[in-house]
């Protein structure tokens, strides 16, 4: 084959992608929400914390485009900051389980055996947990705010990403290429972090892209029973548990916050689903 | 086209018909039948013992299930004749001789007589047991000492059963407003023989207010109690008074202050424990008649845990105190009709005016927190503001925060918990700062100064001043009513300085009525006797 008339399976996966029309949709709106978290800054002229409590809460006007919230702090500040952290703690505590899960799932995979059924079981009497108790249970434990949060988060995500590079490794493993480089003597290590890996890498990147948004869920859910972040700091769960108290008074206060949460969570999940399809390698061996 | 209407008669009909049929009952209009009376009481009652129950929860159970000597006036607060029938003062005021109705009985059918009396009340100055209001009993002769263990004979203490039903109680002083104090719940009798029956008088635990096992005296019972979910009392018809009690039962409910006001939309709730702010607020500027919002004893204030530092500094205490504007909290957060608190005690227990009321000063109180260490509020620890859950106490601790962060430049963290917890916190003085109201208990200053005598079990900031509890004493033995007030105002003055409160609102009791509760009246103290409450639909 030749090299040059052929393109790289990157460029290929990035042309799919671009067919696929909701995921593109989805990542221009991400782009845009996450541009805005990202310049919050320079956008308003409003802190997160600043009360203007003789204000009080009153609807979208000029000062204030998405109005305030009881306190008379500006919601579009508190939406973008909140933002912020709902992003962070998603794309953190992602890593966090891309980090302990892509190993310990490839080692796990890899080395087989014994030591493939004692990781295993370890992660299934994990998982056997109650999700959500072991998550509030940990920030007990813990402590409150933002990095016993991204770490209790971490802790119970990992698992799932664990279980799926192990089965994806397994799968690998057993393929010429790395019968072949075994034969020509490179090492496990080696094996693993240029053959095995790379390998898996279209997998794991669809499985985090849809980590994401269930971690963001999450953390709101932690937000809306108050174990989320500390105040004045905010995030879209803690927004949305704010404004359903006074969804008749004030509605505003739930409504954009959860057009933002909801539009992110949207994306991410097509985005997800196009990445799926674009980086699936049995669809190019259909074509 | 009068065919084509006629031809629609038949299925206007049976849409008629079928609105009819699908038009449910609420529990509320069913209650007209049965008469049973729907509250929301706020949170789960951490105690039915009228001894050992602290807070609005467990007590609005307690007026329904007991009845002390005398009883309050649903309306306006004279005490009027409860388990006693009458009952005579001395000459020298010292002394009281309560004569008890041969009629009155328990639950179970026994007579209530003067022995209960005794036994309650040596219960109550039983220091094991922990009754939180125990110190209500020391104008009692030789309460304090007993409850002090300096005197291990109860017979000395200045409560007697002279026979069955007399019973006599001898003061230290001459206390003119004894008679107020006794309808306080924690006055009430409990009856002996169900209590040693589960074990021991003095243990807090005692399984006695089980249902099944509660035995009671007021004109309602026990039926049945689940959890977080629902508390029943019926009808006692062993009351003495049982004829005119109308109401068949009492479902207490133990909801979310957000739940109770959807509960009561809907129709399942007669009263409300309170009302959600922003909710309050629309229903006032509609004049809505189901609204009930009167002035209370009642001080929305922060408790400060005065034995761990950064709080052990009373200049550190005075700084936080002077950095709030209260004023701005109370009309943005508390209802507007509630008045910011530059003092402990509102001007509605008996015409209080304060001698020192605390004012925003910020240069004041940075050159305090200055002075104990934190210029510009470098090295100050953050502090954790303890709060139960409801949307006005997180408001109230975020504006707080952002208040003494914005002046003072120090991190507070509002931390959130539920009621039983906060109350568990609070004991252990396991906080730093602690969210508290607190409802007088009778119309005098002495009901609210009194929290924070160095004996009081409320008082949990641990803090102890011998010349503040020198002058409530003094107070309590004043005769001449403008010394004793001088003396009041002199030892709130104190209070404020070494600051181991910070005051933050006296606000209204804001509570959703339904139209067809009747013989119901907001008060001062929050009390509410049910003898004399019925419902009627409104015309």
């Amino acid at each position: 084959m030749n090299e040059a008339d052929s393109i790289s399976p990157w460029a290929q996966s990035w042309y799919r992608l671009k067919q696929h029309r909701m995921a593109m949709l989805g990542l221009i709106l991400l782009s845009i929400i996450g541009l805005l978290c990202l310049i919050a800054p320079w956008l308003t002229s409003y802190t997160y914390r600043e009360q203007n409590i003789d204000l009080g809460a009153i609807p979208p006007c000029a000062e204030h485009w998405l109005g305030t919230d009881t306190l008379g702090r500006d919601l579009f500040t508190r939406i973008l900051y909140g933002g912020r952290i709902s992003f962070m703690v998603g794309l953190i505590a992602t890593a966090v389980s891309l980090l302990i899960g892509v190993p310990y799932g490839a080692l796990s995979g890899y080395l087989g055996g014994r030591t493939d059924r004692f990781m295993m079981r370890v992660v299934e009497i994990i998982y056997s947990l109650p999700y959500t108790i072991f998550v509030i249970l940990l920030m007990v434990v813990v402590g409150r705010g933002l990095l016993p949060l991204l770490l209790a988060i971490g802790a119970v995500e990992w698992l799932a990403m664990a279980r799926l590079v192990r089965g994806q490794v397994l799968a690998v493993k057993e393929q010429e290429f790395v019968q072949a480089a075994h034969v020509l003597g490179q090492s496990n290590f080696k094996i693993l972090s240029k053959h095995i890996i790379p390998n898996v890498l279209g997998t794991v990147i669809v499985c985090a892209t849809l980590t994401v948004p269930s971690v963001m869920l999450l953390e709101s859910f932690l937000s809306f029973l108050g174990l989320g972040i500390q105040a004045p700091m905010t995030s879209w769960g803690d927004l949305i548990k704010d404004g359903v108290v006074t969804l008749e008074e004030y509605p505003w206060m739930l409504i954009f916050p959860s057009i933002f949460f909801s539009v992110t969570l949207f994306s991410l999940n097509f985005l997800g689903d196009g990445l799926r399809d674009a980086l699936d390698p049995r669809v190019e061996a259909a074509r | 086209m009068l065919k084509k209407t006629t031809k629609l008669i038949p299925y206007l009909a049976i849409f008629l018909v079928g609105a009819a049929c699908s038009k449910k009952t609420t529990p509320v209009e069913e209650a007209l039948e049965t008469q049973t009376l729907l509250v929301g009481i706020g949170g789960d009652p951490q105690s039915l013992d009228p001894h050992v129950a602290v807070g609005a929860p467990g007590k609005t159970v307690i007026w329904g299930l007991f009845e002390g000597l005398l009883t309050q006036h649903p309306q306006n607060l004279p005490p009027v004749p409860g388990v006693a029938e009458s009952w005579d003062v001395s000459a020298d005021g010292k002394t009281y001789t309560f004569f008890l109705r041969e009629n009155a009985r328990w639950s179970n059918g026994d007579p209530v007589t003067a022995h209960d009396f005794v036994f309650s009340y040596e219960r109550i100055l039983s220091k094991e047991l922990g009754a939180p209001q125990a110190y209500s009993l020391f104008i009692i002769k030789n309460a304090q000492a007993y409850y002090d263990k300096a005197l291990t004979d109860f017979t000395k203490v200045g409560v007697t059963a002279l026979d069955e039903h007399t019973l006599e109680i001898e003061l230290n002083n001459p206390t003119p407003y004894f008679l107020d104090l006794l309808i306080q719940s924690i006055f009430f009798p409990v009856h002996k023989a169900t209590i040693l029956k589960h074990g021991d008088p003095k243990n807090p635990n005692n399984p006695w207010t089980r249902p099944g096992h509660l035995v009671s005296n007021g004109p309602f019972m026990l039926k049945s109690r689940k959890t977080n979910d629902e508390i029943i009392a019926t009808k006692n018809p062993l009351y003495w008074d049982a004829e005119h009690v109308r109401l068949n039962e009492i479902h207490f409910l133990p909801m979310s202050v957000e739940a109770e006001e959807h509960a009561f939309r809907a129709g399942q709730l007669h009263l409300t424990y309170w009302v959600p702010e922003a909710k309050a607020q629309k229903l006032l500027e509609q004049k809505s008649p189901e609204l009930v919002s009167e002035p209370a004893l009642i001080v929305y204030h922060y408790c400060l845990n005065t034995r761990k530092p950064p709080l052990d500094d009373k200049r550190v205490r005075k700084a936080l105190s002077l950095a709030i504007d209260r004023e701005k909290i109370t009309k943005a957060i508390i209802l507007s009709q509630g008045k910011p608190a530059y003092n402990f005690v509102p001007y509605e227990a008996g015409n209080f005016i304060s001698s020192a009321p605390v004012k925003e000063d910020i240069e004041e109180a940075k050159r305090l927190l200055a002075e104990a260490g934190y210029p510009n509020g470098e090295g100050f620890p953050p502090i954790e503001i303890l709060y139960n859950t409801a949307e006005t106490h997180r408001k109230v601790a975020e504006a707080v925060q952002e208040m003494w962060h914005k002046n003072l430049n120090i991190n507070a963290l509002p931390e959130n918990q539920e009621w039983k917890v906060l109350l568990a916190r609070r004991n252990t003085r396991d906080f730093q700062v602690v969210r508290t109201s607190w409802i007088a208990h009778y119309v005098d200053p002495n009901a609210l100064l009194e929290l924070y005598l160095s004996d009081s079990p409320i008082n949990e900031s641990g803090w102890e001043n011998a010349q503040y509890d020198a002058l409530i004493k003094q107070a309590a033995t004043e005769r001449n009513l403008s010394k004793r007030r001088a003396l009041m105002q002199e030892a709130e003055a104190l209070l404020l300085d070494e600051a181991p409160v910070i005051p933050i609102s006296f606000y209204n009791m804001t509570q959703l009525k339904h139209q067809s509760v009747r013989g119901w009246y907001p008060n001062l103290l929050c009390t509410h006797p049910y003898n004399d409450i019925y419902l009627q639909a409104s015309k």
